[in-house]
């Protein structure tokens, strides 16, 4: 009996399921079930999952044997597994309860206890019968079978027992057999999966493919609309700012910034402006200007490709997110290409006392502030922001397989596995979820074929609550001369709660991974605290909100109830207009 | 066990008589060896093996108390609990240990 558990258990990984499906092109099909129970086909167009949601992953083991060759286990090996394994299950507890009711009955020939023994033996005989059909006549195991009843002679109990240990044998020979089939001919398949984000890639587990543990339910939260202690701190901080900006005379709203595309545009707008002008007075510097001359070349060449893609704003999110990263990495690298140039060529000519060149170093040093201004407030946060997405795209590539994935057959390949992105450890948007199945052959070479990453997106409906500075436009007061203190834009400490992904947003999010990422818009309330009569006294607002790039962008409509005052506004995520984008997704709460 | 009717005459009427008997039966028909092969895995409290004359008038007698079953068959194995047939030899067919084991099991089946 104890045999019989010890080979039960053995068998675990030989459980397969039946039946190949029909022929199709990829090996690998995916789909999404969020945790409503909806369940998205995961298309040619899909690039992101939910983060909440479990990716299930069905394996079409006919398109793996093609790929594979011939060099697999035959199909009969792999039912004859499952038949066993089935017949084997519990085969131990039945043996002794059936051992038991016969010496009852045997004892006390009762009714009751012919009853009871006809039902202990009736849980062995179905059992006998699926081993029995897998030793057809002339068989090794039929001969074992034969050899071990003969042993046991009449004893039911001993028959059965008898029956049962042979299969177990049986079993173990079929797997030394499908061991040695491999490390002869045969090639083996692993099958892996990683959560990639900034930190590394973590392994995560795939059933029936892999011996890695997975972790407790971790789900992110779907409906935030309390502040959380950091948040209240960012209040708080904020309305310490808005109060130190009330009183500078003239403080403006963070003009130039307001999304992503702006940055590009400004950047191109005003940029090449300044380069373009600068480029016809470096014939003064002559030979020397040279180095300059070619990297104003670039630069320009650079920037006018921003200022083609990106001017009037109308350039979609999708294509945004494909020519975004690149554009503006060379844009950057442009610029500082240009700068090393201007600075060299401004040591070489300090001391120069002809005119022409003072007058043309005068004007290349202006343009070089503008330049280094513009690399550094708009281009630097957004290369920085899309070069975290790119390094979890790349890291990705070199993803290895540990020893707790197992190598399979293809016949022990499962026709079905899932990722349940919630038992999967700590993830946060923007991460990436990939998956990989290679064939490692006797040599252990390995080939890939077939791999597949997603990004790890807020892709279902949620809402979130941000913190933002807000900019009341509304007529100053007066002073006692009738001059108006400040000017028309008002800082204020705000909050909005924000619901997003609704009206299609979760499709878009699935298939521009970068529209949750940059564009991420919300819509939903903006509750503020102005000080429009400037007593010092915060004021109560409420308002619609509309939110975009991941809260940094807000705008809106609000009215002030103690003013009863309607007044639209402009709400920045950024505390000072010179903080940098962090690149953490702000709709999870950090504690 | 193994059961064998007294006389051939009676024979029909015995075979009835035994196959009321609530226990699982493997009827073999005018078979000695077989009986004797097929008794010496028949062990415990409810596995019978009853010898019977190899008859038409037995045949009928089992077949009115146990079902259909095929007129050539060498034996025939009557479940417990129904009384039914539910398994049978046919001729030609191999007769082993694991082919007597799948007897007395489709007598142990549900």
């Amino acid at each position: 009996v104890r045999r019989l558990f010890a080979a039960t258990g053995a068998l675990a990984v030989l459980a397969t399921a039946h039946s190949a499906g029909a022929q199709r092109d990829t090996i690998l099909t995916y789909s999404e079930v969020t945790r409503s129970g909806a369940v998205h086909p995961i298309e040619g167009r899909t690039r992101a999952v939910d983060v909440n949601s479990t990716i299930r992953i069905g394996v079409d083991r006919e398109a793996l044997r093609r790929v594979t060759g011939a060099a697999s286990l035959p199909q009969h090996f792999t039912d004859d597994v499952a038949t066993l394994t089935q017949a084997l299950a519990g085969a131990g507890e039945a043996v002794t309860a059936m051992a038991a009711a016969e010496r009852a009955y045997a004892a006390n020939p009762t009714e009751p206890n012919r009853i009871a023994l006809l039902d202990a033996l009736s849980v062995l005989g179905p059992r006998a019968l699926a081993i029995a059909r897998l030793a057809p006549e002339g068989s090794p195991f039929r001969a074992q079978l034969n050899w071990a009843l003969r042993a046991a002679g009449r004893d039911p109990v001993a028959q059965y027992t008898a029956v049962f240990n042979t299969a177990a044998e049986y079993v173990n020979t079929l797997q030394q057999d499908a061991e040695s089939f491999a490390a002869q001919n045969g090639v083996r398949v692993r099958m892996g999966a990683w959560i990639v984000g900034d930190q590394g890639s973590r392994e995560v587990h795939l059933p029936g493919f892999d011996t890695v543990q997975t972790q407790a339910p971790n789900v992110l939260p779907t409906f935030q609309i309390l502040l959380t202690a950091d948040q209240v701190t960012q209040l708080r901080a904020l309305g310490d700012q808005a109060r130190t900006l009330r009183t500078q005379t003239g403080a403006t709203p963070l003009a130039d910034v307001t999304d992503v595309r702006d940055r590009l545009r400004a950047v191109a707008a005003e940029g090449l402006q300044c380069v373009d002008s600068v480029r016809g007075k470096l014939a003064a510097f002559q030979a020397q200007g040279q180095p300059v001359k070619e990297a104003t070349d670039s630069l320009l060449a650079a920037w006018r490709t921003l200022r083609a893609r990106y001017a009037g704003g109308a350039t979609p999110a999708a294509d945004l997110a494909t020519t975004g990263p690149a554009d503006a990495a060379a844009a950057w690298n442009a610029a500082q290409a240009w700068l090393t140039a201007v600075d060299a060529l401004q040591k070489r000519t300090a001391t120069s006392t002809e005119a022409a060149v003072n007058d043309a170093r005068t004007s290349l040093l202006g343009c070089a502030g503008q330049v280094r201004t513009r690399a550094a407030g708009d281009l630097a946060p957004l290369v920085s922001s899309f070069a975290s997405q790119a390094a979890r795209r790349l890291a990705t590539e070199s993803l290895e397989f540990s020893d707790r994935v197992l190598a399979l057959d293809v016949a022990q390949v499962p026709e079905q596995t899932e990722l349940a992105l919630v038992t999967a450890g700590p993830r946060s948007p923007g991460d990436q979820v990939a998956f990989r199945m290679s064939l490692v052959d006797a040599h252990k070479q390995e080939r890939v074929v077939a791999s597949q990453s997603y990004a790890v997106e807020r892709a279902e409906p949620f809402i979130h609550l941000t913190v933002a500075m807000v900019w009341a436009h509304r007529d100053p007061p007066k002073d006692a001369s009738g001059q108006p203190r400040g000017n028309e834009w008002h800082p204020a400490p705000g909050y909005s709660i924000l619901a997003k992904r609704f009206l299609g947003g979760g499709r878009l999010a699935r298939r521009y991974p970068l529209y949750g990422e940059v564009l991420n818009p919300g819509i939903g309330l903006n509750l503020s605290a102005p000080d429009f009569n400037l007593d010092d006294t915060p004021e109560f607002a409420a308002g619609v909100v509309l939110s975009v790039f991941r809260d940094y962008v807000q705008a809106g409509y609000s009215y002030n109830f103690q003013r009863s005052q309607w007044f639209p506004f402009i709400g920045i995520r950024l505390p000072l207009p010179s903080a940098t984008l962090p690149v953490s997704e702000n709709t999870t709460p950090s504690s | 066990m193994i059961e064998v009717p007294s006389t051939a005459a009676d024979a029909a009427g015995e075979v009835a008589q035994h196959l009321q008997e609530p226990r699982a039966w493997l009827v073999v028909f005018g078979d000695g060896a077989l009986a004797q092969f097929a008794d010496g895995m028949a062990g415990g409290p409810v596995r019978r093996v009853l010898l019977a004359p190899d008859t038409d008038a037995v045949r009928a007698a089992v077949a009115s108390c146990a079902g259909a079953f095929d007129a050539r068959s060498r034996a025939v194995a009557i479940h417990p609990r129904s009384g039914r047939v539910v398994d049978q030899l046919l001729p030609g067919e191999p007769m082993d240990e694991v082919r007597l084991l799948t007897l007395f099991a489709a007598m142990d089946t549900p």
